[in-house]
């Protein structure tokens, strides 16, 4: 058993081959990442897991900020210890509350968008 | 068998428990009668998890330690007004649930590492049941042959019909198997409370999940009116376990004489 296990990553993004790169890219820089396509299905990430870190940092793609899944995003954050919000906010709509500490904005390299997460995680620890 | 409990400033009641394993391994509920507290209380280890039935049995042994102990202190003092005696059980109610957590998460080492359990306890305070819960077990009441539920589930599924986004019936049973709250948890921990006016011949019924997902409200309703608060019990868990309740059913059944 791992004494440490490192912290999870969760990713909020509907779109599946975005979702699936950064994660690919993360999980390359040696993290534990969580993907989901939408608020509703993130909500199933367990705050406790065997063997796995708490969830530290949470990535969420302005698209999932919609009607009516937005109306989860604090059920989401509260779910979990503190977390740092990251925004992958679209090019010109203004941003959506939140207690956000990166914004990314689109387009963005998948590159760009991990180091914003990992500048996020090494904030929280 | 019937007992009646004469139990100082508190009400008169006839009270009663009942357990069952259901088709699980091992029982991991637990539950309190201590009338000479006035303390009733049920809790529900987490499924699955190991160490459940150690954090359900800590979970109940902490809460009834705590509240003996406010006991004997409120004894020693000069009796305060209503409204202040009922907010300093509330307070002790909510001590005994962070406490609770404490002693669960101090000993979640190991094979105990993921333990936790919901808690769904009340204390009866002159006129007054307190309510106290954290998770999904429940607590009832049974006035005018009219079924009422005093808590809200600690659950995804609950959280979320309460924002407005209902997932679809499909999904309910994912979502509704998710806490929210539990003691011993990483997340959130905090206790409910609830302050319910008695009345003579009021029925109080707490029970785990196990039990009501088993059973329909009106069955409920019906078996709450049996002449005995043990008999109750019984057939509560009788009829859950007919109905081929998978998970560990646990009733605690409390009949307001005089109030």
């Amino acid at each position: 058993m791992n004494p440490m296990p490192p912290p999870r990553i969760l990713l909020v993004m509907p779109e599946h081959w975005p979702r699936a790169l950064l994660r690919a890219e993360l999980i390359e820089r040696g993290y534990d990442v969580v993907g989901a396509p939408d608020l509703a299905t993130a909500l199933l990430c367990r705050p406790a897991e065997r063997d796995r870190g708490p969830v530290r940092v949470i990535l969420i793609d302005q698209d999932a900020l919609v009607e009516p899944q937005i109306r989860l995003f604090d059920l989401l954050v509260s779910r979990h210890p503190k977390p740092r919000l990251v925004l992958l906010a679209r090019a010109q709509l203004g941003t959506p509350p939140g207690d956000w500490y990166n914004i990314v904005r689109k387009p963005a390299l998948i590159g760009e968008i991990a180091s914003a997460i990992e500048r996020a995680l090494r904030a929280a620890e | 068998m019937e007992q009646l409990t004469e139990t100082g400033a508190l009400a008169r009641v006839d009270y009663g428990a009942a357990t069952n394993t259901g088709r699980r391994p091992n029982n991991e509920d637990a539950y309190c009668l201590a009338p000479e507290l006035g303390l009733y209380a049920v809790a529900d280890g987490l499924g699955g998890y190991e160490g459940g039935e150690i954090a359900s049995n800590l979970a109940i042994s902490t809460l009834a330690e705590l509240i003996r102990t406010r006991r004997a202190e409120m004894d020693r003092q000069r009796p305060s007004e209503g409204m202040e005696r009922l907010t300093y059980w509330e307070n002790a109610l909510i001590e005994g649930a962070r406490l609770a957590h404490q002693q669960i998460r101090a000993r979640r080492v190991g094979p105990l590492a993921m333990m936790g359990t919901t808690l769904a306890a009340m204390l009866l305070v002159d006129r007054t049941a307190i309510v106290c819960h954290v998770g999904d077990s429940r607590v009832y009441s049974l006035r005018n042959r009219e079924l009422k539920r005093l808590t809200r589930d600690h659950t995804l599924y609950a959280e979320m019909l309460a924002r407005g986004f209902d997932p679809g019936e499909d999904q309910r049973p994912i979502y509704a198997n998710e806490l929210t709250r539990a003691l011993g948890s990483e997340g959130n921990a905090a206790p409910e409370i609830a302050r319910v006016p008695m009345l003579a011949g009021d029925v109080f019924l707490l029970c785990t999940d196990g039990l009501y997902e088993s059973l329909r409200d009106e069955q409920m309703a019906q078996v709450l009116q049996a002449p005995s608060a043990q008999e109750a019990c019984d057939r509560l868990v009788r009829q859950a376990d007919e109905q081929l309740g998978m998970d560990n059913m646990t009733a605690v059944v409390v009949r307001v004489l005089d109030g």
